[in-house]
């Protein structure tokens, strides 16, 4: 057993290797910053790590140079989650000894960073009504009822199964997040802080249950409003360890009902607003 | 039992060869020190070992391997305990930002995986996984927020 696994190529080397030179060839890039109409764009280091590790997919570069794929390609990329839990490890050190120290201000802020957790919830108000309006029916629940990360995934199969319209639904807004929600969080952090919310109130918000796209949203932020970086760090760093205690609990007991109830009220007049507008029923 | 300690040293040994591309990449973007690297780099290490084999017995609660580091760490650096400072001082002369570097390498090329999926995708899940994202966000910002200004913390 132990021979056959070392002859079969893990995609561990390569793997790491394709890091580092992201890493280096991203920092060596550094921060690009250029006006487009009047608006100053700034493009961070950390998104050209992101775009890079994308590009070297062998449905992209691959195709254009073949050599890549020898590098770059299936077992390389399915071993890539299991790295980046690893370095989760480290960074999760970062941000416990920006916390630690920092108890007293954390603690202040107490009140404020037990009662952001509800806000997970903010999805049911805004992301359900247009799923529902869409005509996703009881994918709806599904995709909206959560950020839809392992967790959730968990959750839905069990009660639903991953067949379900609920359990697609889930799978949906998994899929889409495990693709796009770095490179979302990476922009999202710096718009949300120029239409006027508070760096502290943009951290405590920033562990909402996915480590990666918490690190892209922190990151960020710290890079958007250096000056704050200290509380920054102490604040996500506490939101993401409530929400990773408390986060599955909220999906089950509260979350989940929410939205069934709020797809129970809603989904008649929704739909009956849909066929009026699309002139069909849906 | 011994499948679980070979599963620790597997990914202890992942883990070391992170330091390394961490260190290697901050002394590139840097110019920090290689000794201050290494020191962060074993205390930092130290913990990493605590949080894994946490992660791979402790069952209940059945915590994520990121909530045990920052929770150990978190609680060796709380003012009262007479590490806090050694930890800090060794520690903190990692970027936080540089750290983090090589999880969103990882996350890029896990996408690749993704790619033929996404084509099966609806655009209307993609548009409302944006909007999932955002809405959970902003919800808490918002929350806390309004919260900090009435308390006047912010």
């Amino acid at each position: 057993m132990e021979e056959k696994t070392s002859k079969v190529r893990t995609g561990t080397v390569n793997c790491m290797i394709a890091a580092l030179i992201i890493c280096l060839i991203a920092e060596a890039i550094g921060p690009l910053e250029f006006q487009v109409m009047g608006i100053d764009v700034r493009i961070m280091t950390m998104i050209w790590a992101i775009i890079i590790g994308i590009l070297l997919s062998p449905h992209l570069l691959g195709k254009v140079i073949p050599a890549l794929q020898k590098v770059i390609s299936k077992p390389e990329i399915e071993r890539s989650p299991f790295l980046l839990s690893m370095v989760l490890y480290p960074l999760g050190i970062m941000f416990g000894i920006s916390a630690g120290p920092q108890i007293g201000v954390v603690f202040e802020a107490g009140l404020a960073l037990v009662l952001q957790e509800f806000g997970n919830m903010g999805t049911m108000l805004i992301a359900l009504p247009l799923a529902i309006f869409m005509g996703l029916g009881r994918s709806s629940v599904g995709a909206t009822f959560s950020l839809c990360r392992d967790t959730a995934l968990g959750i839905t199969g069990d009660k639903y199964g991953l067949n379900s319209d609920e359990g697609i639904g889930t799978l949906g807004t998994y899929i889409s997040g495990s693709i796009f929600g770095t490179l979302f969080y990476s922009f999202l952090a710096p718009i949300s802080l120029m239409i006027g919310f508070h760096p502290y109130a943009l951290a405590m918000a920033s562990g909402m249950g996915s480590a990666s796209m918490m690190q892209a949203a922190t990151a960020a932020l710290v890079n958007a409003a250096p000056a704050y970086e200290e509380q920054i760090l102490a604040y996500s760093a506490t939101s993401g360890l409530l929400t990773s205690i408390t986060g599955v609990y909220m999906e089950l007991f509260l979350a989940l009902p929410l939205a069934n109830l709020m797809y129970k009220k809603l989904h008649r007049p929704i739909e009956g607003l849909r066929a009026k507008v699309f002139g069909k029923k849906a | 039992m011994k499948e679980a300690t070979s599963q620790i040293l597997e990914q202890i040994k992942i883990v070391i060869f992170i330091y390394m591309i961490i260190c290697v990449v901050q002394m590139f973007s840097l110019g920090t020190a290689p000794m201050e690297l290494l020191k962060a780099s074993l205390v930092s290490f130290t913990m990493v070992v605590l949080a894994i084999t946490a992660k791979n017995f402790v069952k209940h609660p059945n915590l994520p391997g990121f909530a045990w580091a920052t929770l150990i760490s978190f609680v060796l650096t709380l003012p009262v305990s007479p590490l806090s400072d050694f930890i800090v001082g060794t520690v903190g002369k990692f970027n936080f930002s540089l750290v983090g570097l090589p999880l969103l390498a990882f996350a890029g090329i896990s996408v690749g995986e993704q790619l033929g999926v996404l084509k099966k995708l609806s655009w209307k899940i993609v548009l409302i996984s944006f909007l999932v994202m955002a809405s959970t966000y902003w919800g808490s910002a918002l929350i806390s927020q309004v919260v900090m200004s009435l308390n006047g913390t912010i």
